[in-house]
């Protein structure tokens, strides 16, 4: 239990009883949530966490095969639900881990009360009829862009820090930087998430769910929103007045009070 | 907007915390083939790369709400003709006049941007190439060990008489037949081990190991070698220094220390190991009383294929040069290190360091 809760460096807190289990997306770590958790924390027993390869985690735990996919980060999911015990879990997950939680939810129902989804898209490139937002080169693009920041910083800082581990501030300057100590990970985490395809696991969700869509959203535009609606049994959609991709990060009172609202009514 | 900033050599936007565009330079505006007036009200997305626009969303957006402040970011802004402007962006968030905006600065990097490509490609290419290179040696070695493990094993039979008996130069031609298989099994083995550390594929089980025990075993397994060469061996460790290390490759480095003194010391010689620890550190030091190795080479014996001193070792005793870049690998992938000290004419130190563990009994 001590292992898997030292991996995903998991953090409970928070004075209510049912858990409410935060999965953060692409791009950084448990920190993204900062601003939500505190509207949460007399009501519900909060555990944050980062995945395998992200934040403050055990990177020594990484397995390239295993996460490869998203299926391996839904393992982490519910190893932590085991680990910690959680039953009636509200799962709020951001972006990609929006799906995450469809997989971790569909391996496990029972563990889950809600899926609470933050600009889930269960495929980010157009397909045929479907209309995911990007091309594949356009995720290519997104690739190269990481490689030359990240990489670029990886090739030449790397091998000082991996011979310098006497100076913990060299990576921890590249975990400031971008919120990712492992500059190669991150890539896989971004080809895990935007070349995956979950548009089938959506129908088999037997958890209630609510989707939060954010106006002018460039990664989950406003008809992925709707498609994950129509697909997904048991789902709540709410369009709002924040824009981009993280409302959570942007307008923390709108988010709140969307969660609240639904969280409420049930 | 002040004439100095809107003709800077360098793009400035202004963003609200929506994205949308508050102010923009005309410097900028003229790069992206637009002007000022026509850019002012948009949502920053439409002036991005797609993927851009995700690494906008992902990674700079909430950097800049977390820390207020990011720095040498490479990113592709899109001109209104469709092509892709590489730009190097430095931004501030900050208050003004009651509400939050992130000053950006742009700065063009076509040439930079080049050569950085370049660069990563050739970097990739050269990750690629090291991973074939090691795919290639280790099926190599793996081939090339199954015949001579059958060589090996029917000159085994011949000698111990299993097809009958043998002459003297049967004999004698069967011996050196084994000696060079062994050799040979030991190159290989070398060449295996070297491939698979490179590859990053060595897996080490990490345990509080008790360093008088390994020395004494080291001191079992090269007994006879020492006593042939007419070398001396003395050891000086007490009983509660404990290591963490895996036991095998802990012993195999070990081995490998004290294999190279006895082979590259004249008749006897001393070989002394010495084990010390401080709070957090233990420091195994093999010492020989050899030739010594010059200061410009203390480095270079741990790279790969580097031969201590072909001249002076025996055919049978040669390796291909990776004993001490295995070993210094091996005490690496267990948080430790393997170094080299050396005065010439009066023999040389290699000094394994490795964390210290707490005494376990029994």
């Amino acid at each position: 239990m001590t292992d898997i809760l030292a991996r995903n460096n998991v953090k409970v807190f928070g004075r209510g009883s049912q858990p409410m289990l935060f999965a953060h997306g692409f791009g950084c770590d448990q920190n993204m949530w900062r601003f939500l958790t505190p509207a949460f924390e007399a009501d519900y027993r909060l555990v944050l966490f980062d995945y395998v390869g992200c934040g403050h985690s055990d990177l020594s735990a990484y397995d390239e095969e295993r996460y490869a996919t998203l299926d391996g980060y839904a393992q982490d999911v519910l190893e932590i639900c085991e680990a910690l015990d959680l039953r009636d879990v509200i799962f709020v997950g951001h972006s990609v881990s929006s799906m995450v939680g469809v997989l971790a939810a569909g391996r496990e129902p029972e563990r889950f009360a809600k899926l609470i989804m933050v600009g889930p898209s269960p495929r980010y490139i157009n397909d045929a009829e479907y209309h995911g937002g990007f091309a594949r080169e356009d995720i290519e693009g997104l690739l190269d862009l990481m490689d030359k920041n990240f990489i670029g910083w990886a090739t030449f800082l790397a091998p000082v820090i991996m011979k310098n581990p006497e100076r913990p501030e060299l990576t921890e300057e590249l975990h400031e930087s971008f919120c990712s100590t492992d500059p190669k990970l991150a890539r896989r985490f971004a080809e895990a998430t935007f070349f995956s395809d979950n548009r089938s696991d959506l129908e088999s969700v037997r958890v209630p769910s609510l989707i939060l869509q954010c106006a002018e959203d460039a990664i989950a535009p406003t008809e992925v929103g709707r498609y994950v609606h129509r697909v997904t049994p048991e789902s709540t959609l709410r369009l709002m007045k924040a824009t981009g991709h993280c409302p959570h990060v942007s307008h923390p009172e709108e988010t709140i009070s969307l969660m609240k609202e639904y969280l409420a009514g049930a | 907007m002040e004439p100095l900033l809107d003709q800077a050599p360098c793009g400035f936007v202004s963003l609200g915390d929506d994205g949308t565009i508050l102010e923009i330079n005309t410097t900028l505006a003229t790069q992206l083939g637009a002007t000022r007036i026509e850019l002012l009200g948009w949502h920053v997305q439409k002036l991005l790369s797609p993927g851009a626009r995700v690494f906008y969303q992902t990674h700079l957006f909430p950097l800049l709400k977390m820390k207020g402040r990011v720095e040498e970011i490479y990113l592709t802004l899109r001109a209104k003709d469709g092509t892709d402007v590489p730009m190097l962006m430095h931004a501030l968030r900050r208050e003004r006049n009651g509400a939050f905006v992130s000053d950006c600065v742009f700065v063009r990097m076509q040439q930079r941007f080049q050569y950085e490509s370049e660069l990563l490609e050739a970097r990739r290419a050269a990750d690629r190439a090291n991973a074939a290179k090691a795919k290639f040696l280790s099926m190599m070695s793996h081939d090339l060990r199954n015949p001579l493990t059958s060589i090996s094993g029917n000159a085994a039979l011949l000698a111990g008489g299993m097809h009958g008996p043998l002459n003297e130069a049967q004999a004698d031609a069967i011996a050196r037949i084994r000696e060079a298989c062994t050799t040979q099994l030991r190159m290989i083995n070398d060449i295996l081990s070297f491939a698979k550390l490179e590859s990053g594929h060595v897996e080490v089980a990490v345990k509080p190991v008790r360093v008088a025990e390994a020395i004494a075993q080291t001191e079992r397994l090269l007994r006879e070698r020492i006593a042939e060469a007419g070398h001396a061996l003395a050891v000086d460790c007490a009983e509660d220094v404990f290591v963490h290390a895996d036991p095998d490759r802990f012993q195999q480095v070990l081995l490998n220390l004290v294999t190279n003194a006895i082979k590259f010391m004249p008749p006897g010689g001393t070989i002394a190991i010495l084990g010390e620890r401080d709070e957090s550190n233990v420091r195994i030091h093999v010492r020989d009383s050899g030739v010594g190795i010059p200061r410009e080479q203390l480095e270079t014996v741990f790279e790969p294929f580097v031969q201590l001193d072909p001249e002076r070792t025996e055919s049978t005793q040669r390796g291909v040069g990776l004993g001490l870049a295995i070993a210094r690998e091996l005490a690496r992938a267990m948080d430790g290190e393997l170094t080299a000290e050396s005065v010439v004419g009066q023999g040389s130190v290699f000094t394994i360091s490795l964390p210290a563990a707490v005494p376990v009994p029994g």
